[in-house]
């Protein structure tokens, strides 16, 4: 009966990875900056060619879930496993397991004075509670977020400024359910998880803003900028809203081949709750390797984050860890592993 | 070798050398030098036998003039030039013009300027001749030199010329004799070997061959000489001279200054003091002063015989190594020595604690010496000088009181008086010491502490305490829960009992800190206690997932507390949800987890009895377990109660959950029942495990030891038919009726005692209680066992020590086996129609309980039991 439990959790770590992050730019730096703010089209490439994202994607597990799925596989493979597993979820009670996913598949080119992007983003964030399996949430309670969008950037530049806006129309579809152990035991497949009762879809319009003025002659080649997310709101009625959001950074490159930015989010407080640590991030990469090597650090809620980068050929692989919160407000560390195709 | 091969050849290169010498073409006034290399035909051969030489070194091309002398006037009668050569032989030649000669007058060869072939005279041409700047001089008599008609001018006749030049005036006879004295005065071996050492010593001697032959003293002195006539110095051949004559000296004791002895000289000079008395003296060569080393005392003579005598030689020697010697004789006089003196004080360090009033007594002025007449006064002077008074025996005296914080030293210059004058001036330290008398002063402090911190965490220091003048001998805390916080003398304040944040966030005190001259004002200690999220208490949020939280937190009993007692604030939940999660905190209260039941249900063969029991059961408390199940039980059952568990269809995910979970509960607390009824101590009779026969009647459990356990089934089996005898060959006895009160009830039991095993190994006793009035014929669940509050009735048993207690349930009943079962009966209902989890209970059921259509009793039970 419970070898079927594993058989769950094999299920959800292996779901397609389809999802943008919320927004993306958790780990900081210059890749999908425009859903920090839409100015910055221009800060992915350099040239005026046609630039083809066919897969920009990462999978993230935070060290809970990492540290569950090794002792899954290893009880998985005990002779005993059964037991074993059962153990293993007993020991996670009261633990957030999770992931997240996401991909954004975009065509894009930047030109002198006008840039423009066209792309599709897909996220997923899994969280899954491991409890007693007495109380009311059952065994296992369970939370899934996906997005869809499609989403499209302008740019404009004049002389020193530039000018961008984002127009997302997104889909967004959540998912919350709290398994019983018989559930576990007896149900063979999540295939239908999104299909059933406990999910909700809704469509919601998004509109970003946001300006980048660099500084003239400047060795440092230094960015000022601000952007307004979700202006208004972006709203998915009951399950949920983008919060507007004003947030202003800093972007600099003190040496060659480095680049530090520093980014002060949502300066108004118009999401609850937030704190410094919410708000305050800081990213600093150095290239290596004729730029091919990327080795990154900086700080997110108030721990410090560092990655890895590699690009070859029209492939790029990174490796990163931060922390962020989970929708239950409590911190955790997360490990992501992202693969690009671009030409 | 050069030297012996030269000599060698001196007399065949004189005897062959056809050298030519510079001939002189003389008149009276003029002399003429001709250059016989160059003027053949005036050549002058000079004679070898009358050869004169001219030998600092060798001398090549210096002029040499021949002067007659009269008295002291001087009459040049030839100048020539010495010869230039290759050799030692052949440099420095020149004619001794001896036609020009008369007997007893004396002549003086001079000899200027040339360059010497030979300095170091060591009978080696040098390469590079030095020039000579200078004069030297022969000074011979006629008749000497036709005699010897071989002369040479060296540094010897040149020091000869220099101690004659003043006597030149003399006679001829006079100047031989006094020739002959210093040749005897300097040469100290026969030059020419003729056996005496006089004038033709000095004429014939040789620098390179004869230096030896000199008195050690002119062996070091022609060196500098040499060296002075080649730079035209002149040269000092004067001893030194002592300018005063009189050699006796005399000085009063107590002195040590003796005497300024000048020595006069041209050159400088190296004194010594010689003779036995020598130690006791000293000579200053720039000063001149001659001192004894220590006072001279006439009482008490410090020189060698004791006779206020000093003998002390005083030798004076110049550059030139000319020495001259004196004797002196220093007389000691007596002198009266109660001389009147005037008083003489020491530096003095005087100390005083402050506060001490006016005219406090610091310390006594240090008198080294009070002088010949009585002390009549001090006097006192400086900056600090009217701070202070002393009085005529110099005990000092404060003006006013001192205050170490203010200034903690004065200093006075202290001078004395007697009749014979004032005394020197000392300084005089006075040194204030502090004395305690400020009290510590403290501020307003804020500080932080997390909650929860553990009892004796030092959270801090107040560092803002002023110690005043001595140190800290304690800090005191006052106030409401100041119990809570301690504090040490170094203001270390640390947790004295456990700190809720949820309870008490800030804790207003105030402290004080104490030293020896006492308390310091209050001042306020504001102690902030900072929340840490716990997972408990009002850290859960006040909703479901709160609730659930609190749960996975094992924290049961705030659930409880919440949910029984606050109900009114989860009004979001319905009773059943609000039900579901009491009910989990009571299955939680009992130790289980839903993934410790499945666990055990997934991992062992279905049909295991014992496995299953062991595992589900371990070492937890089953009285307990089954009390907090039952619990459990209630709220579960009040959820599914009316509704088909076996059909879920419209059932809510509560009702559901509920169904399902009721079943784990039963089946669990049915187990616990068994493990109770079972669970011998298996140590107890390890001993019979060897010899069991699973098939034998003994083993009725079937788990292949003979414990405890067969002693209850055999109760079981006694219980639901008195006159069934378990299996054969298991022998039961009945050992009467007990009573057992428990908080005033009584309960009357019957006592078995069951005798386990067989004829082989023999048999061992068990006792079991059962109920045949209040629990419905019944074996009693039994823990461990009792010794008390047992009334035996009826026969007596082997010792009340072997009666097993009776468990009691939440009510304080006694427990049986039969309410247990009964209790539990026909769970598989509670699983959904094929789910497989029913299928699983229901072959468990079956093997607990005997029953295979779910009604499920103590007959079930004790028919499993005799027949498997």
């Amino acid at each position: 009966m419970i070898k079927k439990i594993s058989l769950f959790f094999l299920t959800l770590v292996t779901l397609e990875a389809e999802s943008l992050s919320s927004l993306v730019t958790q780990r900081g730096g210059i890749s999908n900056a425009i859903f920090l703010n839409p100015a910055k089209l221009q800060n992915n490439q350099n040239d005026s060619t046609l630039k083809v994202d066919f897969i920009n994607s990462s999978l993230n597990l935070s060290d809970d879930s990492l540290n569950f799925l090794k002792e899954l596989r290893s009880a998985s493979s005990s002779s005993n496993k059964n037991k074993e597993i059962s153990q293993l979820l007993k020991k996670n009670i009261g633990n957030t397991l999770s992931f997240s996913a996401y991909n954004f598949s975009s065509i894009s080119q930047v030109q002198e004075d006008l840039s423009w992007s066209v792309g599709i983003v897909n996220t997923i964030d899994g969280y899954f509670i491991t409890h007693t399996g007495f109380g009311s949430k059952g065994a296992m309670e369970s939370f899934i977020e996906k997005y869809k969008a499609l989403v499209t950037t302008v740019n404009v530049k004049q002389e020193q400024l530039t000018y961008g806006i984002n127009i997302k129309a997104i889909e967004k579809t959540q998912s919350m359910y709290n398994f019983s152990i018989t559930e576990m035991i007896d149900n063979s497949s999540f295939s239908s998880y999104f299909d059933n009762k406990n999910s909700q879809d809704e469509q919601a319009m998004g509109l970003d803003a946001g300006v980048v003025y660099a500084l003239p002659k400047d060795d440092f080649h230094t960015q000022l900028s601000l952007s307004l997310l979700n202006i208004g709101n972006t709203s998915f009625k009951t399950i949920g809203v983008l919060p507007s959001s004003t947030n202003m950074g800093l972007s600099l490159a003190p040496y060659e081949n480095t680049f530090v930015q520093i980014d002060y989010l949502d300066i108004f407080k118009h999401q609850e709750n937030q704190h410094f640590e919410d708000t305050f991030r800081l990213y600093v990469s150095q290239d290596f390797l004729s730029n091919s090597l990327k080795i990154n650090s900086g700080i997110l809620q108030n721990a410090l984050t560092f990655g890895v980068e590699y690009d070859y050929s029209v492939i790029n692989i990174g490796l990163h860890s931060y922390k962020t919160k989970a929708y239950n407000g409590q911190k955790e560390r997360k490990y992501e592993l992202s693969l690009a195709l671009s030409w | 070798m050069k030297q012996l091969f030269l000599i060698l050849i001196l007399p065949l290169f004189i005897a062959c050398n056809d050298n030519t010498f510079p001939s002189i073409s003389n008149d009276t006034n003029q002399t003429v030098i001709e250059d016989n290399n160059t003027s053949e035909d005036n050549e002058t051969v000079i004679e070898p036998s009358l050869l004169g030489k001219a030998q600092l070194g060798v001398l090549s091309k210096a002029t040499v003039k021949l002067y007659e002398l009269n008295k002291e006037e001087r009459k040049l009668l030839a100048t020539e030039l010495t010869t230039s050569g290759d050799s030692i032989e052949s440099i420095g030649n020149f004619n001794l013009n001896l036609e020009k000669l008369e007997d007893d007058k004396f002549y003086l060869y001079e000899v200027e300027g040339g360059e010497d072939y030979d300095v170091e005279d060591d009978g080696v041409i040098n390469e590079t001749p030095t020039s000579n700047t200078g004069l030297f001089h022969l000074l011979v008599k006629g008749s000497h030199v036709k005699t010897l008609k071989t002369v040479q001018v060296t540094v010897l006749s040149e020091i000869i010329y220099q101690k004659l030049n003043s006597s030149l005036s003399l006679e001829v006879s006079e100047i031989e004799i006094k020739m002959q004295e210093f040749a005897q005065e300097i040469i100290q071996e026969d030059v020419n070997s003729d056996g005496f050492i006089g004038i033709e010593d000095i004429l014939k001697f040789n620098p390179i061959f004869d230096k030896t032959k000199l008195q050690i003293d002119y062996q070091n002195k022609i060196t500098k000489v040499i060296d002075d006539i080649l730079n035209n110095n002149s040269s000092d051949f004067v001893a030194p001279v002592f300018k005063d004559e009189n050699s006796t000296i005399k000085i009063n004791e107590n002195l040590t200054f003796v005497k300024n002895i000048e020595i006069e000289d041209s050159s400088s000079l190296s004194i010594s003091l010689l003779g036995v008395d020598a130690n006791n003296f000293s000579y200053n060569p720039t000063t001149k002063e001659l001192s004894l080393l220590t006072k001279a005392d006439f009482e008490n003579p410090h020189d060698n015989d004791k006779d206020n005598i000093f003998e002390l030689t005083v030798q004076a020697v110049d550059d030139y190594f000319n020495s001259t010697t004196k004797v002196f004789s220093i007389h000691i006089l007596d002198v009266n020595e109660t001389i009147p003196q005037v008083p003489s004080l020491k530096d003095s360090n005087l100390s005083i604690p402050e506060n001490n009033g006016s005219n406090a007594f610091i310390g006594t002025i240090i008198i080294e010496n009070e002088g010949t007449s009585p002390i009549s006064s001090f006097s006192l002077t400086g900056d600090d000088a009217t701070l202070f008074t002393v009085d005529k025996e110099g005990k000092l005296f404060s003006v006013d009181s001192f205050n170490y914080e203010e200034k903690n030293s004065y200093t006075v210059t202290v001078e004395a008086n007697n009749t014979v004058g004032k005394s020197n001036l000392v300084t005089v330290i006075i040194q204030i010491e502090d004395v305690p008398d400020i009290k510590p002063t403290v501020q307003d402090v804020s500080i932080n502490v997390l909650e929860n911190s553990a009892i004796g965490t030092m959270i801090g220091t107040i560092s803002t305490i002023e110690n005043g003048d001595s140190n800290i001998t304690s800090i005191s805390i006052s106030g409401v829960n100041s119990s809570y916080f301690q504090i040490n003398p170094n203001g270390e304040i640390s947790v004295h009992a456990y700190l809720d944040y949820e309870t008490n966030t800030n804790y207003y005190l105030q402290y004080r800190a104490t030293n020896i001259v006492g308390d310091s004002e209050d001042a306020s200690l504001t102690i902030n206690v900072d929340n840490v999220f716990e997972n408990s208490g009002s850290d859960y949020a006040v909703t479901e997932s709160g609730i659930q939280s609190a749960l996975d937190n094992a924290d049961y009993s705030f659930v409880l507390t919440q949910l029984l007692n606050n109900r009114d604030d989860y009004n979001d939940l319905d009773d059943d949800t609000v039900n579901t999660n009491i009910a989990g905190a009571y299955v939680g209260s009992s130790g289980y987890t839903v993934y410790d039941i499945t666990g055990a249900m997934s991992d062992g063969n279905t049909s295991s009895f014992n496995d299953f029991v062991n595992d589900i059961t371990k070492e937890n408390d089953s009285v307990a377990t089954i009390n907090q199940l039952k619990q459990a039980d209630t709220y579960y059952s009040d959820i599914v109660e009316g509704l088909d568990c076996n059909d879920t269809t419209g059932l809510t995910e509560v009702q559901k959950d509920a169904c399902y979970n009721l079943g784990l509960v039963r089946l669990t607390s049915l187990t616990n029942s068994v493990k109770l009824l079972f669970g011998g101590d298996a140590t107890t009779v390890q001993k019979w495990a060897n010899g069991v026969d699973e098939n034998s009647s003994d083993d009725l459990n079937g788990n292949t030891v003979l414990d405890t356990s067969d002693a209850s089934a055999c109760a079981i089996v006694y219980a639901n038919d008195p006159n069934d005898n378990c299996k054969d060959g298991t022998i039961y006895s009945y050992r009467g009726a007990v009573q057992f009160t428990n908080q005033g009830k009584e309960y009357n039991l019957t006592l078995l005692e069951i005798d386990v095993g067989n004829t082989t190994n023999g048999y061992q006793s068990f006792y079991q209680l059962i109920s045949s009035n209040a629990n419905n014929n019944t074996p009693i669940l039994t823990s461990g066992v009792c010794d008390t509050s047992f009334i035996e009735t009826s026969e007596v048993a082997d010792g009340i020590n072997y009666f097993p207690c009776p468990a009691l349930d939440e009510n304080q009943d006694v427990m049986g086996i039969k309410q247990s079962i009964e209790g539990v009966a026909n769970i598989q209902d509670l699983f959904p129609a094929g789910d497989e989890t029913k299928t699983t209970i229901e072959s468990y059921i079956s093997n607990i309980t005997g029953s295979t259509d779910g009604t499920i009793g103590l007959d079930n039970l004790a028919e499993y039991l005799r027949t498997h």
